[in-house]
């Protein structure tokens, strides 16, 4: 598999490697898991509870000074926002690495 | 033209500028603030305008006015919908501005917050009670990002009606910072459900400086040595603030799963709601109801107003900081020209 690298704005630092969760509705919520990382199309406080959960974030939305990355640096999670098409390019049970030092996101497989 | 005046646009221009380089209006959700002023501002401001002209009327004085609008935060949020304003006669204009300032200043040792720390006169805290508890520290965290989250479903993009940050405060060699979060009961969502909490209070001593602007928008956080919980004037810790952290976490879920079906026409509502709402102790002294008027909300259900997003983010991509808070600023400064 050809390695893919993406990259958008870092609202936090950190590196994690772990399962992407799509969230997209309310529902979706309930899947998603403590060691899971989170893609969203939007920012939508809605999903609350999917943020607070999740062990790292990346939103197509949105950027250092957004709602999103302030929640992020309180919870002291990875978060990379703004990542072009990320609802499109990662798709559920990916496993990839969030590097938000060097604000990198590999998918290391793509199941 | 009056140099608080002119200080006052400056500044706004300064704050709104940095928040849009940050690029943080692809993400506001559920709308852009200049959507919801289209709605909402002429009703509120001149709302506003009357309410506290008629208090003074009846001889009240601004502090008591200040008093009775609670906190700082919420004043300076108010400028967000100035361009409204225009509905007022321009000494009108200055007569508000002037007096928001005022009411800031009540609150606020330096009401524009230039040094980007927010300093009030009177805050209340105790050292005594800050710990180093590591779960603890964690809990308050997340305590403060589902407070934040949360404040942003009762209040889209006004979310200050319900939080106010403030300090750094300087306590020996200790470095204090404060969060307060009120108002949040669900009373914008149209939800009659009771919340069981009035006030948080999250003490922080911290390490590094932070950067507060004028409407309390947290540029930069520090990190965290000790801190403490305080719930509705109770220390709370250890097991216990596990314990209320989960059951707000499961209260707010709930209140949550009840917007699911909520149009963008009903955030507009919820937003109208929650900001004529802020003004409730204000009407209550006159003994008039703090409802939203009901032309406003025809306006909602019968015009459709949008501004693409990416225009506004294709407008930020392609202006450096500097320019749009030259441009903001004068677009403050139209508001008084007039």
């Amino acid at each position: 598999m050809d390695i893919k690298i993406f990259e958008g704005i870092v609202a936090n630092t950190g590196k994690y490697k772990g399962r992407i969760k799509l969230v997209t509705s309310l529902e979706d919520m309930e899947k998603v898991g403590v060691k899971d990382i989170i893609v969203t199309k939007d920012n939508s406080p809605l999903f609350s509870m999917a943020f607070m959960k999740a062990a790292a974030i990346i939103s197509e939305r949105g950027g250092s000074l957004c709602h999103l990355a302030i929640v992020s640096r309180e919870l002291n999670k990875p978060c990379i926002l703004s990542v072009k098409n990320a609802s499109n390019i990662f798709r559920e049970g990916m496993f990839v690495e969030i590097d938000a030092f060097n604000n990198k996101i590999t998918i290391l497989e793509d199941e | 033209m009056n140099e608080k005046i002119k200080k006052l646009c400056e500044v706004i221009g300064k704050s709104l500028a940095k928040l849009h380089k940050g690029d943080t209006a692809s993400a506001l959700w559920p709308f852009i603030p200049n959507e919801a002023e289209y709605y909402v501002g002429i009703f509120f401001i001149k709302d506003l305008y009357e309410t506290i002209k008629k208090l003074k009327e009846k001889n009240y004085t601004n502090q008591q006015i200040a008093e009775l609008l609670d906190n700082s935060s919420k004043i300076a949020q108010y400028f967000t919908l100035f361009h409204s304003a225009k509905i007022l006669k321009p000494l009108e204009r200055v007569e508000l501005a002037m007096d928001l300032m005022e009411f800031l200043s009540h609150f606020r040792k330096d009401i524009f917050c230039e040094e980007g720390n927010n300093i009030l006169n009177n805050p209340q805290y105790n050292i005594k009670y800050l710990n180093k508890n590591s779960q603890d520290i964690k809990l308050s965290n997340k305590l403060s990002a589902l407070l934040l989250l949360y404040l942003e479903i009762l209040y889209p993009t006004m979310m200050r009606m319900g939080h106010e940050f403030h300090g750094i405060y300087k306590e020996g060699d200790k470095k204090i910072f404060v969060k307060e979060f009120f108002n949040l009961n669900p009373l914008s969502l149209g939800i009659k459900e009771n919340f069981p909490i009035k006030k948080i209070k999250i003490v922080e001593e911290v390490d590094g400086k932070i950067e507060l602007d004028f409407f309390n928008h947290l540029f930069v956080s520090p990190k965290k040595i000790s801190s403490y919980v305080e719930i509705d004037s109770k220390i709370v810790c250890g097991e216990d603030l596990k314990k209320n952290y989960n059951d707000l976490e499961e209260k707010i879920k709930k209140i949550i799963y009840k917007t699911n079906l909520y149009s963008r026409k009903d955030w507009f509502k919820v937003y109208a709601k929650g900001i004529f709402q802020s003004m409730k102790n204000l009407k209550d002294e006159l003994n008039v109801s703090d409802n939203v008027p009901s032309k406003l909300f025809e306006k909602i259900e019968n015009e459709d107003f949008r501004l693409l997003i990416d225009k506004v983010v294709e407008f930020t991509k392609n202006h450096t900081k500097e320019q749009i808070e030259e441009i903001t600023k004068n677009s403050y400064l139209n508001i008084f020209h007039e």
